[in-house]
C-alpha cells in the first residue's frame, strides 16, 4: 500500500465512560491495526476548527473505558440526591425576602447560564490552544491533515452527530478522491425512526446519505445490515458500493464474576437474563407483557433480571415493572451493572432472552453462547444469523410465543438439550474481525 | 416608420420587472408591438402584494376585492376580473382611460380581465376590436390545480364554468384569436373561433453580467459545486408537479461534488412546504440549491453557469417559455416531450436529451451531466434563432395590422 491508512478516532476520545458497541469495535479494531501495521495512522476531527488533526493512539488511556466499569452510577445517583436534598433543607433555611429575590428557577436559570459559558470557554480556549499556543511552539503546533489520493480513510465509529465531520471529508474527498472505507452497524434509526429521540434520525439518515454516496467500499456487521444498506442505496437512487461482511468479536472476560450487592437480599436464584441497554427498541415491554400474560392464564415462568443502562423512551416500562403488584416480585431491573456483576449474572443464570425489535447485529446473543447460556431470541433482522438452527426464535411482537419458549425451556431436559448443542458455537474474538476486516482493506486496493 | 394603431392591452400582472413566464410573454408582445405601432398602452389590474413593482397606468385592487383575492388564492384571478367591473374605483378608471385613449385594438391577455371588461366595453359600446391572446386554455389549467389542492367540487365546478363561459364567448366573437401551440389552437376552434394566429413563447438573448457571473462563481465555490443541474420556473403548480414526478426528492443520482439548483419561486414554495418527516426525501436538499427569485441579471448568470437545465414538466397548458429559454441558452437539455409541446422541431438539436418516464429522466440528466456539450453548426444556430421573441410573435404583430 503506497498511501496511509488513516483510522478516525474522534468517537473514542470524545468519549466518557465504559466502551458500549461502537467505541468498542473502534477501539479493538484500531488497537490491532496500531500494534500490526506501520503503515496506520489516527486522526480526530476538531468541529470548531472544522479540521482533521494527527493523534496517537493512547492504549493506556483507554484501559479503564474498556475493562472497567469506572463509577457505579448508583453510586454517582446517591450523591447527586443527597447533594439536592441538603441544598433544599439549606433553601428552605433561608429567610422569606432572599428566596423572593433567589428562585429555584433563577438558580436553574444561573446554573444553566454558567454550564453555557463554561462551554464557551471551552470552546474558546480550544480555538487558541490549538491556533496561537501551536504557532508559538512549532514543535507542537497542530498541523491539520489533508488526505492524499493514495490515501485510505476508515471510519469506524459513529461521526452522525456532527454532521459537518463528513460535510469536511466530502470536500477533502472531492478534492484529493482519496479512498473512504466506512463500517456500518446498521439502518435502523432511518427505517425505524419512531425507536430513537429527534434529531437523531434526521441526522443519521443525512449522514448515511453522504458517507455511502462517498465510500468506496463499505463493511457491514451483518447480511441483514448489508440487505438494508442495499434498500436504503435502492430508494435513494445511489450506486450501491461493494458492501462486505464481518463479524463482530465477542469481549473476553477478564474480570473475576461478582455477585451484584442488591441480589444479597433477594431470593433471585432460579432466573433468566437480559441483556440490554434499556431502550425502546430493546423491546422489554415485550417481556413485561408475557409475564402478565403467564399471570392471566395461571403460568409460573421463572424470575427475570433485565440489565443494561438507561437508554430512550424507557420511563413507562420501568414504572410498570416497578410498581405492577403482579410482575415486581417476577422481574428485577439491575441498572448499569459493572463487567463483573455482568459475568455473575451470565454464570448463574438457566438461559437469555432477547426481545430486541431489531438489531444491526445482537452482541448478546453472541455473549450469552460465549457464557455457555443458550438464548431465546427474537427473530427479525439479523439475530437469527448469529447462530442460526442452534437458538429458538420468537416474533418480537408476539408475548405469547415468548413465553411459551420460556415455559419450555424452564424444562430442564428442553434445556440441557440445547445447552449441549451450543457448544458447537464458534465464537468470533476480536483477532477473528481484526483478520477479515484487514483482508477486505487489502482487497480494496 | 411606426403604423398609427392604437393598441391597448389587459393583464392581470405589471411587467415593470418581469419575472414570472407570464410577465414575460407580456412583456415581450408590448415591446415587439411598441416596435412596429404608434400607441401601445398595458394595463395590469393586479393584487399589490403579489407585485411589488408596478407602473402608474397599472391598477392594485383595493378593500374587500383586495381581501377577497388575496384569501382565495386558487381563484385569485377570477376575482380580478370581477372587480375590474363590481368595484366603482376601477371600473370607473378603466371606463375613462379607454374613452381618453380611444384604442382601435383591445388585447386581453389571457381571459380573465375579460371577465369584467366585457360589461364596461358593452355599456361603453365600443367599437374598439377585440384580440383574445391567450396563454394555455385556463379552464383546463384550473381544473387540473384546483382539483390537485383538493379544492371543494362546487366550488371547482362554479370557477371552471365561468372561465369556460368567457373563453368560448372570446373564441367565438374576438376579432383576432392567438394561440401559444396548435393544440390550443385546435381547442378553440373546437369552442367556435374561426381562425388562430399561432405565436408560440419565445425567449430573450440576456448576457450575464461581470456582477452576476461573479455572484454565482462565489456561489459555487460557497457550497463546492463542480457541476449543476438547473431548474428555472414559477411556483405554478405544474413546474412543482413536473419535479416532483419526474425526479423526485431522492437525488443520490447526483455525485457529491454536483448540485441541482432550483430558481424563481417555485425553489421557495418548494423549501418552504418541504415534508420534512419523509427522512428519506429530507436528503433532498443535501443535492439541491434554492436560489429563490431571480432578478433577470440574475438569471441571466445563473443560465451561463447551469451546465444541463432540466425541463421536467409533465402538465399544465401553453407551450413553455422556459423551453424557448433554454434552446436559446444552447445548453445540454434533458426534458420531456411535454416540456417541448410546440417545440417539436427543436428535439432533433444537439445536446437534447428526452426522458418519458422518471426512469428515463434521471438516466438522461447523468447522461448529460457527463457527456461534453457539442458545439452547433451554422444551420442549428439558426434554428436556435428561431426561438427568439421576434420570431415567435412576428405573425402575430403583423395580423394585428391588418384588423
Amino acid at each position: 500500500m503506497n498511501g496511509k491508512i488513516w483510522i478516525d478516532l474522534t468517537d473514542l476520545m470524545q468519549w466518557n465512560g465504559h466502551f458500549t458497541g461502537t467505541q468498542r469495535v473502534t477501539y479493538e479494531i484500531s488497537k490491532r491495526y496500531h500494534e500490526k501495521n506501520d503503515n496506520v495512522r489516527f486522526f480526530y476531527y476538531d468541529q470548531n476548527l472544522r479540521l482533521f488533526f494527527e493523534t496517537n493512539l493512547e492504549l493506556s488511556k483507554y484501559e479503564d473505558n474498556v475493562y472497567i466499569k469506572p463509577v457505579d452510577s448508583n453510586f454517582i445517583n446517591n450523591i447527586k440526591e443527597s447533594f439536592i436534598s441538603k441544598f433544599i433543607v439549606k433553601y428552605n433555611s433561608l429567610p422569606l425576602h432572599i428566596k423572593n429575590i433567589l428562585t429555584i428557577n433563577r438558580i436553574k436559570l444561573l446554573i444553566r447560564k454558567y454550564i453555557s459559558i463554561k462551554q464557551r470557554i471551552q470552546n474558546i480556549a480550544s480555538i487558541f490552544f490549538n491556533n496561537v499556543v501551536g504557532i508559538l511552539k512549532p514543535n507542537n503546533k497542530l498541523q491539520a491533515i489533508n488526505f492524499q489520493n493514495e490515501d485510505t480513510v476508515i471510519i469506524l465509529g459513529k461521526p452522525w452527530d456532527t454532521m459537518s465531520f463528513i460535510e469536511d471529508l466530502k470536500i477533502m474527498k472531492i478534492q484529493n478522491s482519496f479512498k473512504l472505507i466506512n463500517l456500518i452497524y446498521d439502518m435502523i434509526p432511518t427505517f425505524m425512526p419512531h425507536l430513537f429521540g429527534y434529531p437523531l434520525p434526521q441526522n443519521y439518515t443525512k449522514y448515511m446519505f453522504e458517507s455511502i454516496s462517498l465510500s468506496n467500499s463499505i463493511i457491514a456487521i451483518s447480511k441483514n445490515t448489508k440487505k438494508d444498506i442495499e434498500l436504503f442505496c435502492k430508494e435513494i437512487l445511489i450506486n450501491v458500493p461493494p458492501i462486505e461482511i464481518i463479524k463482530l468479536g465477542v469481549n473476553k472476560s477478564l474480570t473475576l464474576p461478582k455477585k451484584p450487592q442488591i441480589l444479597d437480599d433477594l431470593k433471585f436464584n432460579n432466573y433468566i437474563l437480559c441483556v440490554g441497554t434499556l431502550e425502546i427498541r430493546k423491546n422489554h415491554q415485550l417481556l413485561y407483557n408475557a409475564y402478565r400474560e403467564a399471570y392471566r392464564i395461571g403460568v409460573k415462568l421463572p424470575k427475570l433480571i433485565i440489565c443494561g443502562g438507561r437508554g430512550w423512551y424507557t420511563e413507562d416500562i420501568i414504572h410498570e415493572i416497578n410498581n405492577d403488584p403482579v410482575v415486581k416480585d417476577s422481574i428485577l431491573i439491575i441498572n448499569s451493572p459493572t463487567d463483573s456483576e455482568i459475568l455473575w449474572l451470565y454464570k448463574n443464570c438457566k438461559f437469555t432472552v432477547y426481545p430486541s425489535v431489531y438489531e444491526g447485529w445482537g452482541l448478546p446473543i453472541a455473549e450469552s453462547l460465549y457464557h455457555g447460556k443458550f438464548c431465546i431470541s427474537s427473530s427479525t433482522s439479523s439475530m437469527p444469523e448469529i447462530a442460526g438452527s442452534l437458538l429458538e426464535y420468537f416474533s418480537p411482537y408476539d408475548a405469547k410465543s415468548c413465553m411459551d419458549l420460556i415455559v419450555k425451556y424452564s424444562n430442564k431436559k428442553n434445556l440441557e438439550e440445547k445447552e449441549f448443542k451450543i457448544k458447537e458455537y464458534k465464537y468470533s474474538s476480536w483477532d477473528d474481525t481484526y483478520n477479515q476486516f484487514s483482508k477486505i482493506l487489502n482487497k480494496t486496493e | 416608420m411606426k403604423m398609427k394603431k392604437r393598441i391597448l392591452i389587459f393583464g392581470t400582472y405589471p411587467i415593470v420587472k418581469p419575472l414570472h413566464g407570464g410577465q414575460r410573454r407580456v412583456d415581450a408582445i408590448v415591446r415587439e408591438y411598441s416596435a412596429k405601432y404608434k400607441d401601445v398602452k398595458y394595463v395590469a389590474v393586479f393584487i399589490k402584494d403579489h407585485y411589488s413593482d408596478y407602473s402608474s397606468s397599472d391598477i392594485y385592487l383595493k378593500g374587500r376585492w383586495a381581501s377577497q383575492a388575496r384569501s382565495d388564492h386558487l381563484t385569485s384571478d377570477i376575482r380580478i376580473g370581477k372587480a375590474i367591473y363590481e368595484s366603482p374605483r376601477i371600473r370607473k378608471r378603466i371606463t375613462k382611460l379607454i374613452d381618453k385613449f380611444n384604442p382601435d385594438i383591445i388585447q386581453i391577455e389571457q381571459v380573465f380581465p375579460y371577465i369584467g371588461l366585457k360589461k364596461i366595453l358593452e355599456n361603453m359600446q365600443s367599437k374598439a376590436k377585440i384580440i383574445h391572446s391567450s396563454h394555455n386554455i385556463e379552464v383546463e389549467i384550473k381544473k387540473e390545480v384546483m382539483s390537485i389542492a383538493m379544492a371543494e367540487q362546487k366550488y371547482i365546478d362554479e370557477s371552471i364554468n365561468l372561465i369556460d363561459d368567457y373563453e368560448t364567448d372570446l373564441a367565438k366573437n374576438a376579432d383576432l384569436v392567438i394561440a401559444v401551440s396548435d393544440s390550443d389552437g385546435k381547442y378553440l376552434i373546437k369552442k367556435g373561433c374561426r381562425n388562430y394566429i399561432l405565436a408560440p413563447n419565445g425567449a430573450r438573448i440576456s448576457k450575464p453580467t461581470k456582477k452576476a457571473l461573479k455572484y454565482w462563481n462565489d456561489i459555487y465555490s460557497i457550497n463546492n459545486i463542480s457541476n449543476s443541474f438547473g431548474y428555472i420556473g414559477s411556483a405554478h403548480l405544474p413546474n412543482m408537479l413536473g419535479l416532483k414526478e419526474m425526479i423526485g426528492y431522492r437525488l443520490g443520482f447526483i455525485e457529491p461534488k454536483n448540485k441541482l439548483i432550483l430558481a424563481g419561486s417555485m425553489g421557495n414554495n418548494i423549501e418552504n412546504n418541504f415534508d420534512y418527516s419523509n427522512l428519506l426525501d429530507s436528503t433532498f436538499w443535501l443535492r439541491a440549491y434554492n436560489a429563490g427569485t431571480l432578478s433577470e441579471e440574475q438569471l441571466a448568470g445563473l443560465l451561463s453557469k447551469i451546465d444541463v437545465v432540466v425541463l421536467p414538466m409533465s402538465s399544465g397548458g401553453g407551450s413553455n417559455l422556459k423551453t424557448a429559454e433554454a434552446i436559446l441558452s444552447q445548453k445540454k437539455i434533458v426534458a420531456t416531450d411535454f416540456a417541448f409541446r410546440g417545440f417539436e422541431e427543436y428535439k432533433k438539436l444537439p445536446n437534447i436529451y428526452i426522458g418519458k418516464n422518471k426512469n428515463e429522466f434521471i438516466n438522461k440528466m447523468n447522461e448529460a451531466i457527463n457527456t461534453p456539450r457539442i458545439d452547433l453548426n451554422k444551420h442549428e444556430r439558426d434554428l436556435v434563432d428561431s426561438v427568439l421573441w421576434e420570431s415567435t410573435l412576428k405573425k402575430m404583430v403583423q395580423e394585428v395590422g391588418k384588423i
